[in-house]
Order: structure tokens, then C-alpha cells, then sequence
């Protein structure tokens, strides 16, 4: 295939490959420049870390709703990430009836607009009376994170033939251990991304949290709101300087993680 | 002496209102390598299936030895099954795969090394032991397969297929590797397969399936030359059938009016009557071809039929002549190596052709009484 029309294909695509890394990554730049920035606004005034010292020193609020949103992303994504699992290998490799019609139901909240779930939540919440928290923010996000554990764990499961299953049945395995022993480590490579994608949804989520949410159970992307209504706030770019280098270690971390457990 | 008795009675199966087992009755001999062979959807993966325990029958019994394992789950029966699609575990290496049923069963590490190298030895597998499943040649996921599931010493072998994922050349090698196999353990193999070839070439005996029915079971000889039925005949390599009515009996042999032919001499292999509707079935290799009317002294019941060759195929070994004998005939004759008549001048298409055998190499395979 390498024509003359081959090299102006390859041409074509290098120039969208170009353009589209631009158009995600200039944003990003601009905002981690602008952290350095020593002025409020954006006019550039000369380099500076005056907003990283008021974001490691000054600012307690900020610090105390990221330790909330990590504690209900941890909690709740161990606890979908259990169920999920669970629930993904039942429906999978287990027969029993109306099995079609929970597949369905389980999936329902992928493609629900959060706002309803956000809505529906609040209400359920003020019926029962119960006061918003972070215990309620933890249960709204192990409920949207469920789905999504389990969507990742079923494509996994769908990779293996039942034939092992029978096989290890066969070898004098019974359920628990064919469990233990076969289903759950074959499944690891999906738990664990089931896992780093529901922390992900759930640091993220800003919707269905601002339902649910009550006064001191602030998570950081509730915060971060607040204080941009409050006017642009350079602290934030910094804020956000520093996820953007945690995140990007993360996730080639979790490549090295898998590359070592898995090769 | 290893290996079980395996008693298969009256064993009936439905899936919804289609009926893949009926009244399947099987008596399997201690040690002995036994072939399920029919085409697909005949219910011999199924028995297999209920065997192993992963199915339930709706009416019947199993036993091995005499005792009824029909109730027990497969992992309480002492048979292990060979899966068609190797079935390895995909998270855990060569040498943990052979070790899972040892380690389930609390083994000492010291045992389980030694059993574990013993049978991954057997399958020629030793240099391989750390390497992953995903590392490994369809050939040799089916050897890991094979040591796991001997490594727990089972009274039976069930093969589900195994086979059929592998390319001809190393089907034809692991056949004679299986074989091999089962006369070092000595244990009761039975064999799951569609393809006539594998099943003749290995099995003491085999039991041929159709439609859920045991049509016939004996040994691979048997199955080939004395046909249970047309089904079996025709299943069962390529062959002719010729049919007609009985015109005449003696105490041996038989003369039937074959239309558009005339008369067809036969052994009496079951008893006949005049005015009977009879099937002979004569093997295509078994069939001489030659241009000239064939010198036939001392051999007075020779069929000699003429007829025209409507195409001719050669495969190497083989050659393949399908000789018309009428508007209706098509007779298949195979001849080795060549493509010549035995006066060596080629035979061509459209050629006037005389094809005639020994009525002794036929076999009357149906009979119906008029």
C-alpha cells in the first residue's frame, strides 16, 4: 500500500492527528500556564508560585472537600466494584429466570441523564427523611458506579468460554472454589479496571452529587464550583495543575500495574 | 487393571420439544478406546455431556462398575473430560493448570510436583512448564488438557471433539499420540467425533449415531464392511448402493432385477426372499474398471455392468472414476495411484467402460420383505 495515494493518507491523518491533540491539549496548557501566572486575571504578569503556596498553605476548605471526595470515590468504588463483580458473573454464567429483564434493568443508569438519577435520589432521600451527607453522596455514587462495574466485567466474562467453568467443575472443583479459584482471577485484568473507572466517574461527578449533598459534605468538584461563582480563582488553575500531573501518573502507572500482573 | 466398566441404560434426553437422546443403551468395555461417531446434532456430544455429569437425562442410569453415579456431581465422579476448545485456565501457567485438580484435593507440594512432571512428561510438555496458555500452539494447549486431566488417575476419559480445532497433518499426529496415551494408562477412553477416519483409525469399538439412535456398535472392521444400514454405509466412507427386487434365492446367493441395469448377483448376508426389495452396498475401491470385457474364468458370479465415465477426479493417491451406467446409475470407482487402465492407456471422460467386482465384496445392507 505504499502508493502515491498511500503517503497523501498518511498525510491526511497525521494533519487530523495533529489538530485534534492541539485542540485537547491547548486548553490544558493554557490553564497550566496561567497557574504560574503572579497576576489575578488573565493578563500575564511575570512568573510565579504565589498560587501554589495559597493552595498548599491557605486553603483548608479546598483540601477538606478533596479528602471528601476521596473518601466516598474510595468507599464507593470497592463497594460497586464488589457488587459489580458479583452481579456480572450471576448474569453471566448463571441461568435462572427474568435474567433478560435484569440485564436490562441493571444497564438502565448508563444511559439515564444523570440529572434524573440526581433528582430521583433527592427525593427518595427527603422521603425517607434521611440528612444529606456523605454517607449519601457515598450511596448515590456506589449506585451509578454499579452498571458501569458490572458493563466491564460482563465484556470481560464474554471473553472466556463456559467450557471452563465445566472444566473446572470437572477437576473436582465446587462452586466456591470455581469461584475463588477460576472466576474471580481470570476476571482481575476487569476488576481492576472496573475499579480505577468507577474512582474516575466518581471524583468526576458533579450532577447527581449536587442533589444529594448537604451542608459540610462539600466533594472538590462542588467546591471548585462554589469558588468560581465566586469569580475566577487562580488557585484553581494550580488545583487543577496538580490533577492533571496526578492523573497522568496514574494512568501510566495502571498501563505498568497490568503490563507487570498480567504479561 | 485400570479403567471402568461404563453401563449406559435407556438413557433419554429432550431439549424442549426436540428429542436429542432415545433409549440409548451402551455397554463399554474395562480399558477399552470407544468412539461416539455420527454427524453433527446426532446426541453424541450430549451422552458425553451426561456422562461427565453436565447434563441431567430425563429417564435412564450410568453406571461405572456397577454403581450408579447418576446422581453425583461431576466433580465426584472419577472421570475428567477433554474439551474441544482445550478449556485451559487462562490466568494460571502450564505447570498450574496440571496441579489445579491436585491442589483442590490438598496434596503435598512434593506429590504435586511429582505427578505434575510425570504427566506433563507423558504429553512431551516438560520444556514448556512455565509458559502461559496464551503462549502455546493449539497442539500443545490440547497436550496441557490432556495431563490435567489424567493427573487425577480417572476411571474414564471422556473426549469431547478433541481434535477438531487442530489442523490435518497434527489431527493425524495426536491421534497416534492418544493411542499411545491410552495404552500407557490403560484406563476407559471414550471418544467423541464426526469424523469417520479419526474414529476408525484408534478405537477397539465404535458406536454409530444418528438422530439420538445407537444405529450400530462393533468393532471398526465390522462397522466398514457389514453396515448396520444405508446410513452407516453411506456415513462411513463412499460407497454404491445398488438396489432392486429379488428375482431369484439358492442357499447362498441371490439374483436381483436392478432397473435400467438387469441382474445383480449377491451374497445372502440376511435371509431373503423372492419378490424382496434388497440394498447391497459395494465399496468404490472394490470396484475394477477396465476398457476391455474383463477375463473372468473361475469366478462365475462376477457383476460386470458397462457404462460411461462421467468424470474422473485425481487426488494423488487416488483416483476417482464416477461411471454412468444409465440415466439414473452413478457408480464411484476408486482406483490407487494411477489413472491408467491396466493396459496402461489412459482413461478419459465420455470412455465406454466395462466396472465389475466380486459379489463377496459387496454386503446386503437392507432388506424389505414385499
Amino acid at each position: 500500500m505504499r502508493t502515491n495515494s498511500g503517503i497523501n493518507k498518511r498525510q491526511i491523518s497525521l494533519v487530523v492527528f495533529v489538530s485534534v491533540i492541539l485542540f485537547f491539549y491547548i486548553p490544558l496548557l493554557v490553564l497550566i500556564l496561567y497557574s504560574f501566572n503572579s497576576g489575578k486575571t488573565m493578563v500575564w504578569r511575570g512568573f510565579s508560585l504565589q498560587w501554589y503556596e495559597e493552595l498548599f498553605f491557605h486553603s483548608s476548605d479546598l483540601w477538606s472537600a478533596f479528602r471528601s471526595s476521596l473518601i466516598v470515590a474510595l468507599s464507593s468504588s470497592f463497594i460497586a466494584t464488589a457488587i459489580g463483580t458479583i452481579g456480572g458473573i450471576g448474569i453471566h454464567w448463571y441461568k435462572f429466570k427474568w435474567k433478560k429483564y435484569l440485564q436490562i434493568v441493571t444497564y438502565l443508569p448508563l444511559i439515564m441523564p444523570e440529572i434524573i438519577i440526581g433528582v430521583s435520589l433527592l427525593i427518595m432521600f427527603a422521603w425517607l427523611k434521611w440528612k444529606m451527607s456523605l454517607f449519601t453522596i457515598f450511596l448515590a455514587h456506589t449506585t451509578f458506579n454499579i452498571p458501569f462495574v458490572l458493563l466491564i466485567i460482563s465484556s470481560r466474562l464474554d471473553e472466556f468460554d463456559y467450557q471452563i467453568i465445566e472444566a473446572a467443575h470437572d477437576l473436582g472443583a465446587k462452586e466456591i472454589d470455581t469461584l475463588l479459584k477460576v472466576i474471580i482471577p481470570m476476571s482481575i485484568p476487569g476488576i481492576i479496571s472496573g475499579f480505577l473507572m468507577s474512582m474516575t466517574l466518581s471524583l468526576d461527578d458533579f450532577v447527581i452529587t449536587f442533589f444529594v449533598s448537604g451542608p459540610g459534605s462539600s466533594t472538590l468538584p462542588l467546591h471548585i464550583y462554589s469558588m468560581i461563582n465566586r469569580g475566577v480563582f487562580p488557585v484553581i488553575n494550580a488545583l487543577s495543575t496538580v490533577l492533571i500531573a496526578g492523573t497522568v501518573l496514574l494512568s501510566v502507572s495502571s498501563k505498568n500495574i497490568q503490563k507487570y500482573m498480567f504479561k | 487393571m485400570k479403567g471402568s466398566v461404563v453401563l449406559i441404560n435407556d438413557i433419554n434426553k429432550s431439549f424442549g420439544e426436540s428429542r436429542i437422546l432415545n433409549n440409548v443403551s451402551l455397554e463399554i468395555k474395562k480399558g477399552e478406546f470407544f468412539s461416539l461417531l455420527g454427524p453433527s446434532g446426532c446426541g453424541k456430544t450430549t451422552l458425553l455431556r451426561i456422562i461427565a455429569g453436565f447434563e441431567t437425562p430425563d429417564s435412564g442410569d450410568i453406571k461405572l462398575d456397577n454403581t450408579s453415579i447418576i446422581n453425583l456431581q461431576p466433580n465426584e465422579r472419577h472421570v475428567n473430560t477433554i474439551f474441544q476448545n482445550y478449556a485451559l485456565f487462562p490466568h494460571l501457567s502450564v505447570y498450574e493448570n496440571v496441579a489445579f485438580p491436585l491442589r483442590l484435593q490438598k496434596k503435598s507440594e512434593k506429590i504435586i510436583n511429582e505427578e505434575v512432571r510425570k504427566y506433563l512428561s507423558m504429553v512431551k510438555l516438560e520444556d514448556h512448564i512455565k509458559k502461559m496458555p496464551s503462549q502455546l500452539s493449539g497442539g500443545q494447549k490440547q497436550r496441557v488438557s490432556i495431563a490435567r486431566a489424567l493427573v487425577l488417575q480417572p476411571n474414564v476419559l471422556l473426549l469431547d471433539e478433541p481434535l477438531s480445532a487442530l489442523d490435518a497433518k497434527l489431527r493425524q499426529h495426536m491421534l497416534i499420540e492418544l493411542d499411545s496415551i491410552h495404552d500407557q494408562v490403560g484406563i476407559t477412553f471414550i471418544f467423541v467425533t464426526h469424523d469417520q477416519q479419526e474414529a476408525l483409525s484408534v478405537s477397539d469399538r465404535v458406536a454409530v449415531m444418528h438422530q439420538g439412535v445407537v444405529l450400530q456398535v462393533g468393532t471398526p472392521s465390522q462397522i466398514y464392511e457389514s453396515p448396520g444400514n444405508s446410513f452407516v454405509a453411506d456415513f462411513i466412507g463412499e460407497t454404491n448402493f445398488i438396489e432392486g427386487t429379488v428375482v431369484s434365492v439358492d442357499d447362498k446367493m441371490g439374483v436381483m432385477n436392478v432397473d435400467g441395469i438387469g441382474k445383480v448377483n449377491f451374497y445372502l448376508d440376511k435371509p431373503v426372499k423372492t419378490g424382496d426389495f434388497v440394498r447391497v452396498t459395494v465399496r468404490p475401491e472394490k470396484i475394477r474398471i477396465t476398457k476391455e470385457y474383463p477375463k473372468i474364468e473361475g469366478h462365475p458370479h462376477t457383476i460386470v455392468l458397462n457404462g460411461i465415465v462421467d468424470e474422473l477426479i485425481y487426488t494423488g493417491f487416488q483416483t476417482k472414476f464416477f461411471v454412468h451406467l444409465d440415466s439414473k446409475v452413478l457408480f464411484k470407482v476408486f482406483k490407487q495411484h494411477v489413472k491408467y487402465f491396466m493396459d496402461e492407456t489412459p482413461i478419459n471422460w465420455k470412455d465406454p467402460v466395462y466396472i465389475w467386482w466380486n459379489p463377496a465384496d459387496g454386503y446386503l445392507v437392507e432388506v424389505e420383505p414385499r
